[in-house]
């Protein structure tokens, strides 16, 4: 039963790595969650509490998630950007190495 | 901005922007993009909110979030300042600024989303002092942030439907039933069998260590669902040193965390490919100095400073 649960969970870690023709990671994550409580490796009670448990925390990272890209259209991160960008120049001159080296990409 | 806006949100909007600031500045990109992966992933360690897995450590230790950024706060400096340092010694020679003129667009802030965001991050001190979940805080951001987009036309309902990603939040879910299930068919017992005990130094130290190693074997999101029905046994600070290993330590390796997949997948969207071979050698330049030094540093500042709840 470990051996099933194991190489499902490398499978899923797999595919979130690999994203073959760049499908969500839930593609593989979702059936694998499903087939582990079909064959008995976790009950359908412990399961849910799991997912209970999880639930505040993916919540919270949907909700962030938004927060981030209305702040992103909105223009803060190209602020911020320009911002540092000013930052990096400043520094980049104050202490500037020697120019011999061609710069990369 | 990792530190308030969370891991994967900072990644996925920041990079794009550190790229296209290099070039607009003319220095090369490189030294600023690894930055970019590397203190995202490290500079996630002060708050709560800053990943995933400090929340759901967090959750389980019972530590406030202000005595969580208390006890985090020097091991956070200690470590961003060896990757700066780091990342400064071996892209010194790089660091030089190309062409004669720089022309930085001047944009205005945006204050509404500004002041939300602060606003958000103040709420979430005063939701943990009062018990109510995070996420409450930052749906309440979310909608208010979403309502004027909406109403200023800045996004369509689509957009914000695929804002939500609820494909990745699939994933966490079906992730965490499958790691439950390898936990109970046995993994669970043998972490027991080869955890450390306590908290000392060399207790923290090794957390540490096991929560880093297990991170690049399985990605840290796993790696602290695993550990840390162990961790919060054996007390706060071990719950916080495992974080410092999970949050750190991948950046060893390029499945180590979510954060750094994303990064590269979006770096070379523009065009930018990491070798895989620097990113080796940066990783084992500063991920074992940050990680003791951090676990050194939470351990002196936990044990002496902010000792008792």
């Amino acid at each position: 039963m470990l051996a099933v649960s194991g190489v499902l969970l490398v499978l899923v870690l797999a595919f979130a790595v690999i994203r073959p023709r760049g499908l969500p990671e839930a593609v593989a994550a979702a059936p694998a969650a499903i087939v582990v409580v079909l064959v008995g490796a976790v009950s359908g009670h412990e399961a849910w509490g799991e997912l209970l448990r999880l639930l505040p925390v993916v919540l919270f990272l949907a909700a962030i998630l938004v927060v981030g890209d209305m702040c992103e259209s909105s223009g803060l991160f190209r602020w911020a950007g320009d911002r540092s960008g000013a930052g990096v120049a400043a520094r980049a001159s104050a202490c500037s190495y020697s120019s011999s080296s061609p710069a990369p990409s | 901005m990792t530190a308030v806006l969370s891991l994967d949100a900072t990644v996925v909007l920041l990079t794009p922007v550190v790229l296209t600031t290099a070039r607009k500045v003319r220095v090369p990109a490189k030294p600023h993009v690894y930055a970019c992966a590397h203190l995202a992933n490290s500079a996630s360690l002060l708050l709560p909110v800053s990943n995933l897995t400090n929340l759901l450590a967090q959750r389980a230790s019972g530590v406030s979030f202000v005595r969580f950024a208390l006890l985090m706060l020097v091991p956070w400096l200690v470590v961003i300042g060896i990757e700066y340092g780091v990342l400064r010694w071996r892209f010194g020679s790089e660091l030089t600024l190309r062409g004669r003129t720089i022309t930085t667009t001047t944009t205005k802030l945006p204050v509404f989303p500004a002041v939300v965001v602060g606003l958000m991050l103040v709420g979430f001190v005063v939701a943990s002092a009062v018990g109510i979940e995070a996420a409450w805080v930052a749906g309440a951001a979310a909608l208010v942030l979403v309502v004027r987009s909406l109403v200023r036309r800045e996004v369509t309902g689509l957009g914000v439907g695929r804002s939500l990603n609820v494909p990745f939040v699939a994933f966490v879910l079906g992730l965490g039933i499958v790691v439950k299930a390898v936990v109970d068919g046995g993994l669970g017992a043998f972490m027991g069998r080869i955890s450390p005990s306590g908290e000392s130094l060399l207790a923290l130290l090794a957390w540490a260590a096991l929560a880093a190693l297990l991170a690049n074997l399985v990605n840290n999101l796993p790696a602290v669902l695993l550990i840390l029905p162990l961790a919060t046994v054996a007390g706060p600070l071990a719950v916080l040193a495992v974080l410092i290993g999970v949050n750190v330590g991948p950046n060893l390796t390029y499945v180590g965390s979510l954060a750094t997949l994303l990064w590269r997948r979006i770096a070379s969207d523009h065009d930018h490919e990491i070798p895989i071979g620097e990113f080796t050698v940066l990783g084992l330049l500063t991920t074992p100095a940050s990680i003791v030094a951090g676990v050194v540093a939470l351990w002196g500042v936990g044990t002496f400073v902010l000792g008792g709840h």
